[in-house]
């Protein structure tokens, strides 16, 4: 009889899981939740042990849109560390009045954004370094080299290269960075401290956390994203750019820009991103835009004051 | 007999889930968790729009409408502050589903934040940097400082001829 029943158990949970996890299915946002109550049966029910029930959240867990399941604030901590590493390799510029219009003008593009809010709100920082180059770490701390901004010749190209570092925000091209199976991980023991609802924090935490700060540094400074995220950044860029009443136009010329200046030998853009050509090529797929456009007044005033003369 | 009961724990379980999962899946459309540091609740759905309130980092609001990426959020606690929030300061509440309305305050119960502070945080960053002291946190810290307000933003829109109506809208 016992024999019979486990049987019936046996083949009972495992398509009731099923049920459970295809009713789930319909909505993402229920993934990871059910997962959590289904195991929880299975282990309250004494059918499967709690190890079993860590491979069932890992199985669901990397169904799920991983990246997207840590919270903003877990990528603020990710991003300051990110942040960290770049300002120890890269000597920050210490200019107000360049920092402050930097700021106006980042803070104006992310209001531009499909993701204006973020947990610790956008930042951006010149960089003294005359590579052109430029950086955003997860969360929104953005980093523009001088070389980069000297190939800006008006402010609707700063805000360019600005919109194109929130655009890799937004879409979270930073967190895409750390490698899956270290992101199952995570995700797999930030389910534990939920499920176990203590205060003591996972012993694997500091290591995860370490190996994602490098996978995501590396990505940046070293590899650089896809090209598939490069044309995606410019194309959010272009959006932004387009919802402020900027010229669009900007981000084709400071492209033309930064091929011109490229030095040979030099770490830079090239190293980490498609060529400018693809880039406009791609771009103009999308947009019939020239790379003359009407420079407005009060804007290039204040970009020679504020930007140009400080550079 | 113990097999029994497990047979019956494990469908009256499953059934008790299933049969809730409709009901939490529209408390979640109804609920949201303020998920950025330092949240406003305006008068009008614009960036430009006055601020009425400032809810905290893992408080519950009540979403009555939306309209182009920005949400009419009420406070639930004794307040009941009304206004919008931009969506990306708002999380869908994941943990809801499996803690019910449990508050009374408007806070959101210690179940439904389980995730608040969990996972990376400050006490993980400080491990990390103690391990690497060769990293400028100083600088990051004073980049974070520098925030222009809202009223300089405008300053700095208006008199450039730009324009905020479509701000967070795209796509």
């Amino acid at each position: 009889m016992n024999k019979y029943m486990n049987l019936i158990n046996k083949y009972t949970f495992i398509p009731v899981l099923l049920i459970i996890f295809c009713l789930c299915l319909s909505s993402c946002e229920t993934v990871q939740p059910v997962a959590e109550v289904a195991t929880q049966v299975g282990v309250l029910s004494g059918k499967i042990d709690e190890q079993e029930a860590g491979k069932i959240q890992k199985t669901v867990g990397a169904l799920a849109k991983s990246f997207e399941d840590l919270t903003p604030e877990q990528e603020y901590y990710l991003g300051r560390s990110v942040a960290a590493n770049i300002l120890s390799q890269y000597k920050p510029y210490d200019n107000q009045q360049l920092t402050n219009y930097l700021n106006l003008i980042g803070k104006t593009c992310s209001l531009a954004s499909t993701r204006p809010e973020t947990f610790g709100g956008y930042h951006v920082l010149a960089l003294d370094s005359d590579e052109i180059n430029a950086f955003a770490a997860p969360g929104g701390l953005i980093f523009l080299t001088k070389g980069l901004l000297r190939c800006c010749k008006t402010e609707d190209e700063i805000a360019a290269v600005i919109a194109h570092e929130i655009a890799h925000i937004q879409y979270k091209h930073g967190l895409q960075a750390i490698r899956q199976d270290r992101m199952t991980n995570i995700v797999k023991a930030l389910l534990e401290e939920t499920l176990q609802d203590q205060i003591s924090e996972n012993k694997e935490l500091p290591s995860l956390f370490e190996g994602s700060i490098q996978d995501i540094t590396a990505t940046l400074i070293t590899n650089g994203y896809s090209q598939t995220q490069e044309f995606k950044a410019d194309q959010g860029a272009m959006v932004i750019l387009g919802n402020l009443g900027y010229s669009q136009g900007a981000l084709i010329s400071v492209l033309q820009s930064m091929r011109k200046r490229f030095t040979s030998g030099k770490h830079d853009f090239r190293q980490t991103h498609p060529s400018p050509e693809s880039r406009i090529a791609e771009i103009s797929k999308s947009y019939s835009v020239s790379s003359l456009y009407t420079i407005n007044s009060v804007r290039q005033k204040r970009f020679l004051e504020q930007a140009r003369n400080n550079l | 007999m113990i097999p029994v009961k497990s047979f019956l724990a494990v469908w009256g379980l499953v059934l008790c889930t299933v049969l809730l999962l409709p009901v939490s899946t529209v408390q979640a459309q109804k609920t949201m968790i303020v998920q950025v540091k330092q949240a406003q609740i305006r008068s009008a759905p614009s960036f430009l729009g006055k601020v009425v309130a400032r809810p905290v980092y893992g408080e519950k609001v009540t979403v009555l409408a939306e309209k182009k990426g920005w949400m009419k959020v009420k406070r639930n606690i004794t307040d009941r502050a009304e206004g919008w929030m931009h969506g990306s300061a708002l999380s869908p509440v994941k943990l809801i589903l499996r803690s019910g309305d449990q508050s009374q305050t408007g806070k959101a119960s210690s179940r439904e934040v389980a995730l608040a502070g969990k996972g990376f945080n400050q006490k993980i960053e400080g491990g990390y940097a103690l391990d690497h002291q060769n990293l400028n946190y100083g600088w990051v810290d004073k980049m974070e400082k520098i925030s222009p307000d809202m009223e300089e933003v405008e300053k700095f829109v208006v008199n450039g001829s730009l324009s905020l109506e479509n701000g967070g809208t795209n796509e």
